[in-house]
């Protein structure tokens, strides 16, 4: 049975449709990666599955249960968690602060001195233990981008959505972030993973989704999925990983 | 003209005293306005409010002023709530919150002057001795002299802006507040109540006005425009406290009110006031200095 399942989502801003009834399935423990040119809608499905926008249509399910009215802040409890595609750290928080915010509120609900613990170890686990105690203005995009993952994981997620966390990092840095979002699929969390860089997705990802103008262009192994001619075609008629 | 240190020593003492009670109710204002967002002028009426009811519960059923807090602080947790909804509900962005604000401001005024009179209602005479014989301090100082009154009005800045500033740092919920301030779809994602929390903190800021409001009663005689001549000093120890900062707002309060009275004993005290204004104009003026120090010693630090 799948974790998440999202049917015939669609949603439409004023007239423009973004979505126009897009189907996804994520099993337990697995990466889905999410890609598509500039504007099909990556994410806008990731934010009507983490609940920040209301569907105009069709329906989410989590764990067996319809979270398709269900407000972020029950979905982030319920084990959804998400990041920014630009990342949005809480400015007058440091970035221990930041992460034991989500430790505070998310599935488990710590105390504030477990909290801020927790945080400690999850900033190890991604490599900002030397940063904990400074103020998030002082990062570099990259730290800014796996500040943004220390937050979901702090939040003990069953199912994580990442929007783009590597983009715009040099090669040794997206490298290190393969390994960290693989080694959450290892310790049983699913991961919907967007990502531009399409070869970087296809290195990890047990399946991918193909979004085109908000709708379902194809699904599959990257493999499949890649030799999909429609998917060339979609990526200006160049070959994928060009 | 001349004037004894002792003299200066109690107007000073005296103005410190009401500065705590400006305090106490800059408190709610700077909750809500730096953490939720709303320049709550309703808040002012609140207080006037809470000093009208006090006066009736003890003029009319004869209660102890203390005693009225049962009532008046549960039933303002939930005017608060019902405000803050009623934004929710009207999606209401920030100007539209001050207009509403403004509009309850004055709509109380004239509801004030309808259910109570315009006239001054003084409950003073209606006191017990234990509320109106003043103080003397102990040695070494017995020349000194405080209002009961005035130390109730402490205690009640004390305790109020004392637990706010310590929930806002140290408590979960204060926690939740903060991040929820900075930016509240990032708060929603990392599983905060946003609503809840809103509607208690309007409720408490409220809360807070029901208290304030009693020691208003005892303190000074009532008259429907008393708001008028607060919302000086309570808006200007506000923003100098730093929104969203009761400790900050108190110190404010404090400070200026020493600052009007000892201004009083050798300057017309009518343009007493103003030097509250000047105070924050100044402060206001030296911002870009400020920034520009701080920028120089930063440059230099990096140099
Ligand atoms: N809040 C919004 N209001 C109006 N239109 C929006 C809004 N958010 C997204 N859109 C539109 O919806 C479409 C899909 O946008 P979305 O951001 O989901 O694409 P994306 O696949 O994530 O693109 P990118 O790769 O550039 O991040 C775009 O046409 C975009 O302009
Ligand atoms: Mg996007």
């Amino acid at each position: 049975m799948s974790l998440l399942r999202c049917t015939g989502v669609t949603k439409r801003f004023g007239g423009v449709a973004a979505l126009s009834s897009v189907d996804l399935a994520v099993s337990e423990g697995e990466i889905v990666g999410l890609v598509g040119p500039n504007g099909s809608g990556k994410t806008t499905l990731l934010s009507t599955i983490a609940g920040s926008l209301p569907v105009s249509g069709g329906r989410v399910e989590f764990a067996g249960k319809d979270l398709t009215r269900t407000p972020p802040h029950q979905r982030a409890q319920a084990g959804i968690a998400r990041t920014f595609q630009v990342p949005r750290p809480l400015g007058s928080f440091t970035v221990a602060e930041n992460v034991a915010t989500a430790s505070m509120f998310g599935r488990h609900r710590t105390g504030r001195v477990e909290a801020i613990d927790r945080a400690h170890e999850v900033l190890e686990e991604v490599g900002l233990a030397a940063h904990a105690g400074a103020q998030v203005g002082a990062l570099t995009l990259h730290e800014r981008k796996f500040l943004e993952i220390a937050r979901a994981i702090a939040l003990d997620p069953q199912l994580i959505l990442l929007d783009e966390v590597l983009g715009g990092l040099n090669p040794s840095e997206v490298a290190m972030g393969l390994d960290l979002i693989s080694s959450l699929r290892d310790r049983g969390m699913a991961v919907v993973y967007i990502e531009h860089n399409v070869r970087a997705v296809s290195s990890i990802a047990d399946r991918m989704y193909v979004l085109n103008q908000g709708r379902n262009l194809a699904d599959g192994t990257p493999t499949d999925v890649l030799d999909d001619a429609r998917v060339v075609e979609a990526y200006l008629g160049g070959p994928v990983d060009a | 003209m001349s004037v004894s240190s002792l003299a200066l020593a109690q107007t000073l003492l005296n103005g410190a005293l009401l500065g705590c009670l400006f305090g106490s109710i800059a408190l709610g204002l700077s909750v809500k306005w730096g953490h939720l967002g709303v320049a709550d002028f309703f808040h002012l009426s609140l207080t006037l409010l809470g000093a009208y009811l006090t006066y009736s519960l003890v003029t009319e059923q004869l209660w102890d002023p203390l005693l009225t807090l049962l009532v008046t602080v549960p039933v303002f947790f939930v005017v608060g709530v019902a405000v803050q909804w009623l934004f929710l509900v009207l999606r209401a962005e920030p100007f539209t919150t001050l207009l509403i604000t403004f509009a309850l401001f004055i709509v109380t005024e004239s509801v004030a002057s309808m259910v109570w009179s315009p006239d001054l209602l003084n409950l003073r005479p209606r006191l017990s001795d234990g509320f109106t014989t003043s103080l003397r301090f102990p040695e070494p100082l017995p020349q000194l002299a405080v209002q009961p009154v005035d130390l109730l009005a402490l205690v009640c800045a004390v305790l109020m802006v004392g637990v706010s500033a310590w929930a806002l740092r140290r408590t979960r919920a204060g926690r939740a507040v903060q991040a929820m301030r900075q930016d509240a779809d990032i708060a929603r994602t990392l599983g905060v109540r946003v609503v809840p929390i809103t509607l208690a903190v309007s409720g408490l800021a409220a809360s807070s006005a029901a208290v304030a409001g009693m020691v208003v009663s005892l303190r000074m005689p009532l008259s429907p425009t008393l708001p008028l001549q607060w919302i000086g000093i309570v808006v200007v120890a506000t923003m100098l406290g730093g929104l969203g900062r009761p400790l900050g707002a108190l110190v404010a309060a404090v400070v200026l009110m020493m600052i009007q009275n000892a201004w009083s004993l050798w300057f017309p005290p009518q343009w007493a006031p103003a030097v509250t204004f000047g105070v924050l104009f100044l402060f206001l003026a030296a911002q870009p200095v400020r920034r520009f120090v701080s920028e120089a010693t930063a440059s230099r630090r990096l140099a």
